[in-house]
């Protein structure tokens, strides 16, 4: 970490070549930071007219862009630095590993071993993000599980966060047996108890299930969040169902943590709406005192409710003719005739409102709640949010475009279940249109997208890939037509983001006056092979001029 | 399976919104006299008397009848197992479902360890049901609603049309469990005690209620008993009473189509069924 000195002059950074996201000055050689913010983009010449003398040129062969904006992650997305992660596809650790991807049944007992092996006696064993999906090898039971430990408790904590597998001694401990009634539970061919916990069936292992669900919000899980987010090169990202503003103590906690220079991110922190009347009228309040608290580095711009499932768990609200196979369980999490009435205290507080929406159904219910909100009470530039926004058709985009709100794709899709929503959800028709980012430009309706870490590894290295090409793990490409071009891709993942979050007076470009925000990358995006996106290497960021240095 | 006598009853009130699902809860409030703790979505619907509260937390309100009124902070399976930490046990959890949840999901949290499910009550408005059932956006929720109750409560009769309940009655009558009216039931009168099973039913009133001694053969297994349960005519409400299964006496409890046993050391009654007529 380095910054020039507090009321100094200023610094000049030259580069091999900057993007800045301002399309008055697309690319730029040199940058001049002063008090944190641009004071110039452009030529060195252009810089050095404001008589700055200090010029630095560690980046000269590097390639500087705007900094990244995530308008769609959790503070857990640091998770993994604190519970070994077994997901099939790798991903880097705050501290700059990266960590074994696990492809078979196999591969997690022999690298649950490894951990077993470094643990105190007695002490559980918690592992995340089992993935068993993509696995063509038999499913893990608890008979794998003991092959690990039959002596300490043992929880895998699948990465739908729905399904736990724990070995037997947690099955003895809690005393579940075959007449146990508990539906939640896995059983095999004779009715005996197989490991697999379902849903609330998780919380039978009540200790371990506290464990590994219930870490709670802390100094350790904000400086994860930001070092893994830094990794990615993102220098903003949203905190979505925040529970920062919550209550005092957290909200003096990450105010504490985000004032300090060397926190390397912009967090916004979108509280979920959550409970009856009264519940919300707390939410109203509590966001309203958390923003007379807000700092330059901790921002409660936005708010979020979720409105139904996911489409790979079948509960997204997928309108006729539903599901290719299987029977899908559309679920709405918040009753579709109160949503109206759950939105309009934030509205009518020029809150902005995030809201999950992966099926059609939710779309629909929430655009027309926003329809209704602004008829009622006319904000202008609400910038509402569908996000997710998966399943979207085109008559919801122009509706949303019409109203003056945005979508949030979760254009990761494309690549983490592109198959599987080709083969066994909504069937390669509407697969092709999914996170439909190209039909939004022909639209006109402004978007970002999103990795909803931890769901999916953050980095929108990976999110414009992943829109650019929309290449899924086949080798197939899905939807050729909804491709985007690296140009749109870049602005969906910085002013875009910051747009719809109401920030971007502040970030999402390198333009005079804003945060000096920046992405340090080996390579230009523009430059590289369309499909070597994902692969560039990230340097390090820059947030409000301070330098942050990848492990 | 068969339950230790101690482990706490939960029942599980779902149904669509405006079923009158907090009005059934708040009846149960003001008339127990057990230390229940509720779960709800929101205080605020919950109508507590001041002069009850004992103490005001961040999610929970101490009631000085014993009673806890919980709000849903986290998961559920969080707030369940806070209660299954209390210093003192309540008697009664009652989780209310959210209006748009599946009770039966909700009621998997009833067998986490130290609780058993009760029931799985669903709350019908008769004035809405045929329009819920047939609306786009929440008439799968509400079938599922109505498939996974143990027992249907049709709520606003009174303000129901004749249409209406005639079309309320086609639409429950789909579902396995039976259907009671609002006016005849009580959460008071799910209770579930080592009460002798010949004293009434609290809640149930007679008119509208008949009741017959089920003689079972001797039994030696919990599936012998479980088929002849099963075996009840659909209008058959409540089952109760003490019975042999081999060499241990086993307490009955029957909701419309759910069966909890647990052990006792009393002596065998014979089981008591009610029938909604």
């Amino acid at each position: 970490m380095s910054t020039s000195p507090a009321g100094s002059n200023g610094v000049i950074y030259t580069a091999r070549l900057i993007r800045t996201a301002n399309p008055s000055n697309p690319t730029a050689t040199a940058i001049a930071i002063r008090d944190g913010r641009v004071l110039a983009v452009g030529t060195l010449e252009d810089c050095q007219a404001w008589g700055i003398t200090e010029i630095n040129t560690q980046f000269a062969g590097k390639v500087l862009t705007a900094g990244f904006v995530e308008a769609h992650a959790h503070i857990s997305a640091g998770m993994f630095a604190e519970i070994p992660y077994l997901g099939f596809f790798p991903r880097k650790l705050p501290d700059g590993s990266m960590t074994t991807a696990i492809k078979s049944t196999d591969e997690v007992v022999a690298y649950l071993r490894t951990i077993d092996a470094t643990l105190p006696d007695g002490e559980p064993l918690l592992a995340a993000g089992f993935d068993p999906i993509y696995f063509t090898t038999e499913r893990l039971t608890c008979h794998h599980l003991d092959e690990v430990s039959t002596t300490r408790p043992i929880l895998v904590l699948h990465a739908s966060a729905h399904l736990a597998t724990v070995n037997s001694f947690v099955l003895k401990k809690y005393d579940i047996t075959k007449d146990h009634p508990a539906p939640g539970l896995g059983r095999d061919d004779i009715g005996e108890p197989n490991g697999e916990l379902r849903e609330a069936g998780m919380a039978l292992a009540k200790e371990e299930y506290r464990a590994i669900t219930s870490r709670g919000f802390g100094p350790h899980t904000m400086h994860n969040f930001a070092a893994t987010m830094r990794n990615a090169g993102i220098t903003t990202s949203s905190d979505l169902a925040s529970t920062i503003s919550i209550n005092d103590d957290a909200i003096a906690s990450a105010t504490a943590i985000t004032s300090e220079e060397s926190f390397p991110l912009r967090v916004v922190a979108a509280t979920s709406i959550a409970g009856g009347a009264a519940g919300k009228k707390n939410v109203l309040e509590r966001v309203q005192h958390a923003r007379t608290l807000s700092n330059d580095k901790l921002m409660y711009p936005i708010i979020k409710l979720v409105l139904d499932g996911s489409i790979q768990g079948f509960t997204a609200t997928v309108d006729w003719p539903g599901y290719i196979t299987g029977e899908g369980h559309p679920l709405f999490l918040a009753p579709p005739e109160q949503v109206l009435d759950m939105l309009r205290p934030f509205h009518m507080a020029n809150i902005g409102i995030h809201c999950h929406c992966n099926g059609n159904i939710a779309a629909s219910v929430f655009i027309d709640a926003i329809e209704q909100l602004l008829i009622e009470h006319p904000w202008l530039d609400h910038r509402h949010t569908i996000t997710h926004a998966q399943l979207m058709t085109h008559a919801q985009m122009r509706k949303a475009k019409n109203l003056g709100m945005c979508a949030n794709f979760f254009v990761n899709h494309m690549w983490y279940w592109g198959d599987q929503h080709h083969d066994i959800t909504v069937g390669p028709d509407r697969a092709n249109g999914l996170n439909p980012c190209a039909t939004a430009d022909r639209i006109g309706l402004p978007y970002s997208f999103h990795s909803d870490a931890p769901v999916t590894p953050p980095g929108h290295l990976h999110t414009m890939w992943a829109a650019v090409n929309r290449i899924a793990p086949s080798g197939r490409t899905i939807g050729e037509s909804e491709r985007i071009s690296i140009d749109r891709a870049f602005h969906a993942a910085t002013i875009d983001a910051a747009y719809q979050m109401h920030i971007d007076h502040l970030v999402g470009s390198l333009e005079v006056g804003k945060f000096a925000d920046i992405t340090v990358l080996d390579e230009d995006p523009y430059a590289v092979d369309a499909t070597a996106i994902r692969d560039i290497n990230v340097w390090g960021t820059m947030v409000g001029g301070v330098i942050h240095k990848n492990p | 399976m068969i339950h230790r006598p101690d482990s706490v009853p939960v029942v599980v009130v779902g149904g669509y919104l405006g079923s009158g699902k907090t009005t059934l809860i708040n009846e149960l409030l003001s008339q127990t006299s057990r230390k229940i703790a509720v779960i709800v979505n929101d205080f605020g619907s919950v109508n507590i008397d001041a002069s009850l509260i004992a103490a005001v937390n961040s999610d929970t309100i101490e009631l000085t009848n014993g009673c806890v009124c919980c709000a849903l902070g986290g998961t559920l399976a969080d707030t369940m197992l806070e209660i299954s930490d209390r210093e003192i046990l309540p008697d009664l959890v009652v989780i209310e479902a959210s209006g748009v949840s599946d009770p039966a999901s909700v009621s998997a949290n009833a067998y986490l360890g130290g609780f058993h499910l009760s029931a799985t009550v669903v709350l019908v408005d008769a004035v809405n049901a045929s329009r819920t059932a047939t609306n786009d956006l929440v008439g799968q929720t509400f079938s599922r609603q109505i498939n996974s109750a143990h027992v249907l409560v049709l709520t606003k009769r009174d303000a129901a049309t004749a249409d209406e309940i005639a079309a309320c009655m086609t639409i429950v009558q789909q579902a396995s469990a039976p259907v009671v009216f609002r006016e005849d039931f009580s959460l008071e009168s799910l209770s579930e005690t080592a009460a002798t099973p010949n004293a009434s039913l609290p809640g149930e009133h007679e008119g509208n209620f008949s009741s017959e001694i089920l003689h079972l053969p001797p039994l030696s297994s919990v599936e012998q008993l479980e088929n002849h349960l099963n075996g009840l005519p659909k209008h058959a409400v409540r089952a109760k009473g003490i019975v042999r299964i081999g060499e241990q006496s086993v307490l009955v409890q029957r909701v419309g189509t759910h069966t909890v046993l647990s052990a006792t050391s009393l002596a065998p009654t014979g089981i008591v069924v009610i029938y909604a007529d």
